[in-house]
């Protein structure tokens, strides 16, 4: 186990690496520096001083090597769309939405999802289930800013209980965070439902009922548990549609958070504000991945981690 | 002395047909299983529609696409004459709408296609070779799985700068993993069986293995990898071109349609409304119509 | 007489945990399935191979047919040795030596119709034209006893019987001289199996072919064979022609094997008892240095494979 983690940590590292030089290279192979303006070109002489000033006219290899001496001590440099403050400190602020709206909307979706699964698998056929299959076919089916744009549409528009967008007062989270939300109760209703009913046609269960315990027993004592297992390795998809939704979420209801920066940094070829913003988010994924194994093989006694195939 | 010596004196009757029914090819079950589910023959049905829509459009449509023939409408409600309104330039937001149809299916359709010339052999090579052939490819896909499709396309879409070509070409990028998968796991499942042998105890090579046996095998694999790579194609496109770097105005693609329709949606909300449905109701036909063709193929697919 | 398909001393090992990932951590021992197996499989003869299930006999009949690479040994076809042949100087031998499997359901691929799969030896050898071919194939299906309007049908119609007369059809298409049965008959019911014995009996007289009958069924191999080799563990522990081995077993693993096949006369019913690999090698016969023949000569407390007449090997441990 000790050395499976070791293993893992390793992986991530290198994977850090990998994902770091590629994205280094292909971000400065993207046609278009971050200071040609088009309606009001510098004078060539500035630009070449404000590039000098960035290191940005340096041999790219030493450009690289000099960032990630920097990212080892925690330095990611100046955003060049704010040059008053560093990208560590731009990035503390973009957190916070993100992680409000995103982590509301996975709290609220998730457990909403499960208990909609269960119903749906315990009534089987019922209006329930038809219900619990149309939203969760809709949320996984549907993209997130279209789901998005319905939501405004309704709620804002038409019935005009709620603002379309922005941050700040608490009301205004109310349409991201349904808008969020809809990924993980779908991604949850739907798999919560297939692993129950798995669960429930398994010839142990028909042993508990043969031996006379109780339905409310079966479900909680055994099914539920044996039924997590499926649920556990569902929380990847769900994270990463999560977080990709972020993107749509905040460029449509015009929230400030990491993904509105990250497509602003691509658009603006912020080039230290999109290279910690992506190694972030790899170095998130990798550890959501690697939480998800472990979490997996400790729900799972049969499941013994970076073991040799069993017999 | 056992007595099983004495059945083995049976001698052998001649078989016969006698009255069993004609004979069926393993792909006619899978129709009949296709034909019962309700929702996926609707989608299809709604699917149907709108690729004919899309294939005739210039003759249901009244002007061209980019045409601002009627700029004195301006921004003008749905009526009996511009049945989606008209757009903020004088178009006919019903043709705008119609003509994205195009861009969304072709998309679809060609990045699917893409996807299965590139996950096929690659699964098929991943499948039947295994050892360090397959450990390769798997790492490969293991990369594209730690990156989240969207945005790695996001990067590669400004690095490329949008357009049909370069959206089609991402998008197959990461539609093949999954074909390959599918493709690899049935490679995987026939090639140690024993009809595989068999041809090899022919003395037939490894190619003509694959392309007889274990190719015509996979067909269910590659169905289902083509068409559930289509709605997410669609999707790939709709979210950049609604980022601003996909397709490029005036090409219509609703995805674009959508982020200026934002703009609009408190006074003009026909301009929000029409794409967010025709993207919504597209791709839902088409996930629905693949999830169809998935269970009626080999459920055991259903991942 | 010489043989026409012989294993000398041939050995199968397989690793575990060898992947390309596992550079980076101990693999463990490998499994040997095949310890030193010689065979010889005389013109016309039938040769019964019979053992437990992961005895290796499975194993060696896939070696046979160079479907899987020896670890060390010879194998020799009409003389020559084909062990270390590229496939393409080993394709002109295919049409000599074929193989039937046991599973009848996986044997056939199931996108094919029956006079396709039938069909498959010509294309790969490139024979006859197509109107040739369908003539033959019509043949062979009546040869082994389907009629021939089965031809468009698809392997999922027929029965498991019917199946197996298909994969003997393919097999002997190229009329080939050698034919390895890998437990052709364990998968199927007992009145079934008798026909489908039966069938490669009467093909085997007709066509001059020499079997190597593997199978876990005594009684079945009793039926065809002329001799039988057991092999447990990867050896064979004995070998003798077959009312020999029926009247006259020497070794504990062949005993049990045969007390193992079900009587109808309770008289002759023994008490089935398991035997652990322990009990087996506990009561390995004893023979002295003076009464046995011995291929090699080397002092070794191992048991070894000695001849105790002329055409009976057993397993036993040597002394003085």
């Amino acid at each position: 186990m000790i050395g499976y983690v070791v293993r893992r940590l390793l992986s991530i590292c290198v994977t850090f690496f990998v994902v770091s030089v590629l994205l280094f290279v292909m971000m400065h192979a993207i046609p278009g520096g971050p200071f040609d303006a088009v309606e009001m070109p510098l004078d060539p002489a500035i630009v070449a001083k404000i590039m000098a000033q960035y290191g940005l006219e340096q041999p790219l290899y030493v450009q690289y090597l000099k960032y990630m001496w920097g990212v080892l001590h925690f330095d990611f440099g100046i955003p060049y769309q704010s040059p008053g403050e560093t990208v560590l400190e731009l990035l503390g602020r973009a957190w916070v939405p993100s992680l409000v709206l995103g982590g509301l909307g996975v709290l609220i979706g998730a457990p909403l999802g499960i208990a909609l699964g269960l119903v749906a698998a315990l009534r089987r056929n019922s209006w329930v289930d038809y219900l619990a299959s149309a939203i969760s076919t809709l949320g996984l089916t549907i993209p997130v800013f279209v789901t998005s744009m319905l939501l405004i549409m309704v709620f804002a528009v038409w019935l005009n209980w709620l603002p379309a967008s922005g941050w700040g007062e608490p009301k205004k989270w109310i349409l991201p965070i349904i808008a969020y939300a809809a990924i993980p109760l779908a991604t949850y209703a739907r798999y919560t439902r297939s692993a129950m009913l798995d669960t429930l046609n398994k010839p142990f269960v028909t042993v508990l009922r043969a031996k006379g315990l109780s339905e409310r027993k079966i479900i909680f004592q055994h099914v539920l548990r044996n039924s997590a297992i499926p649920m556990v390795t569902v929380f990847l998809p769900m994270f990463i549609g999560t977080a990709t939704g972020s993107i749509f979420v905040e460029a449509m209801f015009r929230v400030p958070g990491l993904g509105a920066y990250f497509v602003s940094s691509i658009e603006t070829r912020d080039y230290p504000l999109e290279m910690a913003l992506v190694l972030m988010i790899t170095v998130m994924f990798c550890l959501a991945y690697f939480l998800a194994d472990i979490a997996y093989a400790l729900l799972n006694p049969r499941i013994r981690l970076g073991g040799r195939p069993s017999k | 002395m056992t007595q099983d010596t004495s059945v083995i004196q049976a001698s052998a009757p001649l078989e016969t047909v006698g009255d069993l029914p004609a004979p069926r090819n393993p792909m006619y079950y899978a129709w009949r299983r296709f034909g019962a589910n309700k929702a996926a023959v609707t989608s299809g049905a709604i699917l149907a529609i709108i690729v004919l829509m899309a294939i005739l459009a210039p003759l249901i449509t009244p002007t061209s696409y980019e045409e601002q023939k009627f700029l004195t409408d301006n921004l003008a409600f749905p009526s009996a004459s511009h049945w989606f309104g008209v757009d903020e330039l004088g178009r006919d937001f019903y043709t705008r709408i119609v003509y994205g149809a195009r861009i969304s299916l072709s998309i679809g359709f060609v990045a699917a296609a893409f996807s299965v010339v590139i996950g096929l052999p690659l699964g098929a090579l991943a499948g039947f070779y295994g050892g360090a052939t397959d450990w390769f490819i798997m790492r490969v896909i293991e990369i594209f799985s730690v990156v989240p499709p969207l945005l790695a396309a996001l990067l590669l879409a400004a690095l490329a700068g949008g357009g049909f070509g370069s959206i089609v070409l991402i998008a197959a990028l990461f539609g093949w993993v999954q074909v390959c998968l599918l493709v690899r796991g049935q490679v995987m499942a026939f090639r140690n069986r024993e009809f595989i042998r068999a041809s090899q105890a022919l003395g037939a090579p490894p190619l003509f293995i694959i392309f007889r046996h274990l190719i015509p095998n996979s067909i269910s694999p590659v169905i289902v990898g083509f068409v559930q790579a289509i709605p997410m194609a669609m999707m790939l496109e709709a979210g950049l071109s609604f980022l601003g770097v996909g397709i490029e105005p005036p090409t219509p693609s609703w995805g674009q349609m959508i982020n200026i329709g934002i703009s609009f949606m408190f006074f003009y909300w026909h301009l929000a409304v029409f794409p967010t449905l025709a993207l919504a109701i597209t791709v839902l036909a088409t996930t629905l119509f693949g999830d169809g063709l998935r269970d009626a193929l080999d459920p055991t697919l259903k991942g | 007489m010489s043989p026409v398909l012989e294993l000398r001393n041939i050995r199968k090992s397989f690793e575990l945990g060898r992947g390309f990932g596992s550079l980076f951590r101990a693999a463990p021992p490998p499994v040997v399935a095949v310890d030193g197996v010689s065979l010889s499989v005389l013109p016309r003869k039938v040769l019964g191979l019979v053992g437990e299930s992961g005895s290796g006999k499975s194993t060696c009949g896939l070696m046979a047919m160079r479907l899987l690479d020896v670890t060390s040994g010879e194998i020799f076809v009409n003389g020559t040795d084909i062990t270390r042949m590229e496939p393409a100087q080993l394709k002109p031998l295919r049409k000599q030596m074929q193989i039937v499997f046991q599973d009848s359901y996986s044997s056939l691929d199931p996108m094919m119709t029956l006079s396709q799969i039938v069909a498959e030896p010509f294309v790969i050898h490139d024979m006859y034209t197509h109107q040739e071919r369908s003539e033959i194939v019509g043949d062979l299906f009546e040869k082994v006893g389907l009629d021939r309007s089965y031809r468009s049908r698809y392997p999922h119609e027929l029965s498991g019987g019917q199946r197996q007369r298909i994969s003997i059809a393919r097999a002997l298409a190229l009329k080939p001289k050698i034919l390895v049965a890998d437990e052709p008959t364990s998968a199927l019911d007992v009145s079934v199996k008798a026909q489908v014995i039966n069938l490669l009996h009467d093909l085997q007289e007709e066509m001059g072919l020499s079997i190597l009958f593997i199978s876990h069924e005594l009684s079945v191999i009793r039926s065809l064979a002329d001799e039988i080799a057991v092999m447990h563990r990867g050896r064979i522990v004995e070998q003798a022609p077959t009312e020999t081995i029926f009247q006259n077993a020497q070794h504990p693993y062949t005993q049990s094997l045969l007390n193992a096949i079900p009587s109808l006369d309770p008289r002759k019913r023994s008490r089935r008892t398991f035997m652990s690999a322990e009990d087996i090698f506990a009561k390995i016969p004893t023979v002295s240095r003076g009464d046995v023949v011995i291929a090699e000569n080397v002092p070794t407390t191992d048991p070894q494979l000695v001849n105790v007449s002329e055409d009976h090997k057993v397993e036993a441990i040597v002394q003085g």
